[in-house]
């Protein structure tokens, strides 16, 4: 028996601000229903980030309902977990829950295990890293239930990111996960990945679209082949996806980048995203250079000023740094601005901070650090 | 109703002073009979007294003078003064007629009732909108005559904090009610938030070819002291400069024409270097106002409907200049409106000018003050109006002020203020003006052509509106030091 598995496909991305980004998109899922047909899977397993927001506009939810549809007239379940993006920050109904309202498809974010066919399904939804240790009891639990319903083929369904794997998206070890489970359908981490555990099958299929610019520019869903006690992985990449370029390039040498970049010709059905990174003494007026780079590519030019070697900001900046920044011209200098924000906030925040910050305010007095 | 007072001493047709049996606080109404009829007074003040303790020099006999003073009712005087605000028959019809005499001494003065007050303050007719209630009598609503203020001019005058924006988000919201066009030149980014019905948030646009080149010089920033980049501008920024299709491109090329001409001295040569520099830097940061496209800044502006104009990310003067702009080309297209010409705006517009002090300054003349005093003193005719809003009323133009026909004052406390409001409406006296800084938030007085008579009143809260409150710092901190680690748990988050 073969199930589709996907996770990640951000429906509603770049809605209201890029008609052709917010498209490539809804195509990518599109097209991976279309592979799930095809390819007559039994059922399609959802990892989670099934939209971009928990607030969604229509249309991200239309995609979503038309593909769920189309599979479910073709006897094909879609069974799906909640990831962050999909869970509002006020108590309320996620938005992909109405499918299973509907009964086109089941959430199995509760830890229910769910049968189908001789496939026990079960999952959780995503938690966060600060209930890492509700998650763990949870995996364990869900794993106890599932062994008590028959079926031949058991799948755990995660929108979790593995600690190692990623740097910043890691919630829980390996090792929490408990070995009872044939394939462990994950979702969260945009790359693809497959992993051995006991003696099942890992998989993150990825994003079904790169959403930032350091998510690869590939991307896959996973087929996967329960039939035999060795689980299989078969990757089929999408096609839909959007190609992307990016140029680092001085202002000077800006024009003929851009002459050269206007003359070549994209076999792909696509325009491609075009991010150049110009290195200027001065900023300038971009909108020229984009106006002759829009027929062929979605373009943004971004000006690093070379003296000070910070960007111009055209979008939000980097919170974090500019904290620090702020923190160093108050100051007066870096030490400090690190000592306050790195050790003394920290202090701060915790429950017993009057001891912790005069603690660590009376250590460094006494080693002479902040002269 | 029973007698709460007597007339004595001097009493004249505009003014009564009486002696009060019990506590009879400012701003309320009261009434008494004159031969002309029935007459409404303001309370304008109310002293307490005690004749008793008032002569006392030292603290035994002033215990002993207190103990006296219990004991002797007739010791504590309550003494008040009142302003005639107009026979309470003509009132009821709308109209302001003065006694011709004063009540004689010794007649009975009465608490205005609650039902006389409810018909001369409320209105329900449609150009009249209620805005607040009594200060002293809360369940009388006070309605104010839009008309007046979409032709007469309105000017809110208060201290910081004390609910000027408030007001203006609540006139914005009953002037979209009645489906009126409004434009607010939101200097401080306040209104960004506002969430009433038919607001449109505009962003300030304006097209450089209409500019003269004193003009583009500030909007590019150039210092109003560089004095050689303004006149080297200047030169190169000629008529064909303003035509040509391609307005920065054929400019810096004049520019670097000159830059690069060995015949320029090298002063010359090094000031256009400097200039097209700036004019990238411009363009870079501030490209998104100009636009060389745009027929007009009305285009933006839509009719029935409450624009606010974020002024916030200018300078100055920068904001003058598009401030005159949009002005000069609202009050010529009213004008082409009324000389049944094409026009956009075929309604009166309304424009609610936010830190006035910064448009029309006392003391010099801004980029827009021009406008601004041609719309005050002619714009009645054209149906454009002003509603001035500034905490600074004595840093405002003062023959700009005397054209408003309505206020709304609060909280002043600056005596150069004070004395600027009472000389520009004649319905603040000395002795109400004397109250003005005791003022709560929203509280206010009305004066003028937009309400039948002049009234303390407590302006209704706009829930629509919640900027302009100070922030609250140390609820901010905590909540951004808590990220993370909101006590809802994310199985709470899921309602299935």
């Amino acid at each position: 028996m073969i199930i589709g598995h996907l996770s990640d496909t951000h429906l509603g991305a770049y809605a209201g601000k890029d008609k052709e980004r917010e498209q490539d998109y809804y195509d990518a899922f599109q097209e991976a229903v279309e592979i799930f047909i095809r390819e007559h899977v039994k059922l399609v397993i959802h990892s989670g980030d099934i939209l971009d927001s928990s607030k969604p506009y229509g249309t991200a939810m239309r995609v979503l309902a038309e593909g769920v549809k189309r599979l479910d007239e073709r006897g094909i379940r879609f069974v799906f977990t909640l990831g962050e993006h999909d869970i509002s920050n006020v108590p309320s109904t996620p938005h992909p829950y109405i499918l299973d309202v509907l009964g086109i498809a089941n959430y199995v974010g509760t830890g229910e295990p769910l049968v189908i066919g001789d496939v026990v399904i079960a999952g959780l939804h995503k938690y966060k890293k600060v209930e890492r240790e509700e998650l763990r009891k949870k995996i364990k639990e869900v794993a106890n239930r599932a062994k008590r319903v028959d079926g031949r083929r058991r799948v755990l369904v995660l929108h979790q990111g593995l600690i190692g794997l990623h740097e910043f998206a890691g919630e829980i070890s390996k090792d929490d996960i408990p070995t009872d489970f044939d394939y462990y359908a994950m979702g969260h981490i945009h790359v693809s990945y497959e992993f051995r555990h006991g003696n099942g099958l890992g998989s993150y299929p990825g994003a079904t679209h790169w959403v930032d610019w350091n998510d690869p520019e590939t991307s896959f869903v996973n087929l996967v082949d329960l039939s035999s006690d060795d689980p299989k992985i078969n990757k089929v990449r999408l096609e839909s996806v959007r190609p992307r370029m990016e140029r680092h390039v001085r202002f000077e040498a800006l024009e003929t980048l851009v002459r050269e970049l206007t003359s070549l010709k994209h076999k792909g059905h696509k325009k491609p995203c075009l991010l150049i990174r110009a290195e200027t003494s001065r900023p300038f007026d971009p909108k020229p250079f984009e106006d002759s780079l829009s027929a062929s590519y979605i373009v943004d030019i971004k000006q690093v000023l070379k003296e000070v070697g910070r960007e111009v900001l055209h979008e939000a900046p980097e919170m974090d740094a500019e904290l620090r920044r702020l923190a160093e011209v108050v100051l007066g200098s870096s030490e400090k601005a690190e000592f306050v924000l790195f050790e003394l906030l920290k202090a701060l925040n915790d429950e017993d901070w009057r001891k912790g910050a005069l603690e660590i305010i009376w250590r460094t007095f006494k080693e002479g650090r902040l002269k | 109703m029973a007698e709460i007072g007597i007339v004595v001493g001097e009493a004249r047709p505009e003014r009564i002073q009486f002696l009060a049996k019990d506590v009879v606080r400012v701003g309320e109404f009261v009434r008494a009979d004159t031969v002309d009829g029935k007459v409404l007074y303001l309370v304008e003040s109310s002293k307490l007294e005690s004749k008793l303790l008032s002569k006392v020099g030292d603290y035994i006999t002033a215990v002993e003078a207190r103990e006296a003073s219990k004991v002797n009712p007739r010791d504590t005087v309550r003494y008040c003064t009142a302003r005639a605000v107009g026979l309470v028959e003509e009132i009821l019809n709308g109209r302001r007629v003065y006694p011709t005499l004063p009540p004689d001494p010794g007649t009975s003065v009465f608490l205005a009732e609650d039902e006389l007050l409810k018909r001369i303050f409320y209105n329900n007719s449609k150009e009249w909108v209620a805005i607040g209630k009594l200060l002293r009598r809360e369940n009388v609503t006070v309605s104010v005559n839009l008309n007046k203020v979409a032709s007469r001019h309105l000017a809110i005058l208060a201290a910081t904090g004390k609910g000027k924006s408030n007001l203006l988000a609540l006139i914005a919201k009953r002037i979209a009610e009645k489906n009126g066009t409004m434009i607010i030149l939101d200097y401080h980014a306040e209104y960004y938030d506002l969430k009433i019905k038919k607001v449109k948030f505009v962003p300030p646009r304006i097209n450089p070819r209409y500019l003269d080149s004193e003009e583009l010089a500030d909007m590019l920033d150039i210092r109003s002291d560089a004095t050689k980049q303004r006149d080297l501008l200047r030169r190169v920024y000629s008529k064909d400069v303003a035509k040509s299709p391609d307005f920065w491109g054929t400019l810096k090329g004049k520019l670097e024409g000159c830059a690069n001409n060995e015949d320029e001295d090298f002063q010359t040569r090094a000031t256009a270097s400097r200039l097209l520099e700036i004019i990238d830097r411009g363009l870079a940061i501030k490209g998104k106002i100009f636009d060389t496209e745009a027929e007009s800044p009305l285009n933006l502006i839509e009719p029935n409907k409450i624009n606010v104009l974020d002024l916030s990310e200018l300078t100055e003067t920068q904001a003058q200049i598009i401030v005159a702009h949009y002005l000069t080309e609202i009050l010529n297209d009213r004008k082409n409106a009324i000389f049944k010409k094409n026009s956009r705006f075929k309604s009166p517009v309304v424009i609610a000018v936010e830190e006035a002090h910064t448009f029309i300054p006392q003391d010099r003349s801004s980029r827009c003050s021009d406008v601004l005093a041609r719309i005050a003193r002619e714009g009645r005719k054209f149906g454009v109006s002003l509603i001035l809003v500034s905490q600074r009323p004595c840093k405002l133009n003062a023959d700009v002020v005397s054209q408003m026909g309505s206020f709304a004052i609060s909280g002043i406390t600056h005596p150069r203020d004070q004395s600027f409001v009472m000389e520009v409406t004649d319905e603040v006296s000395t002795e109400l003006g004397a109250t003005l800084p005791s003022l709560n938030t929203g509280e206010m007085i009305l004066a003028g052509q937009w309400v039948t008579v002049p009234a303390l009143v407590k302006v209704y809260h706009v829930e629509e509106k919640h900027m302009g409150r100070d922030l609250d710092a140390v609820e901010l901190w905590a909540e951004e030091a808590s990220v993370g680690r909101k006590n809802i748990s994310t199985e709470e988050l899921i309602r299935l």
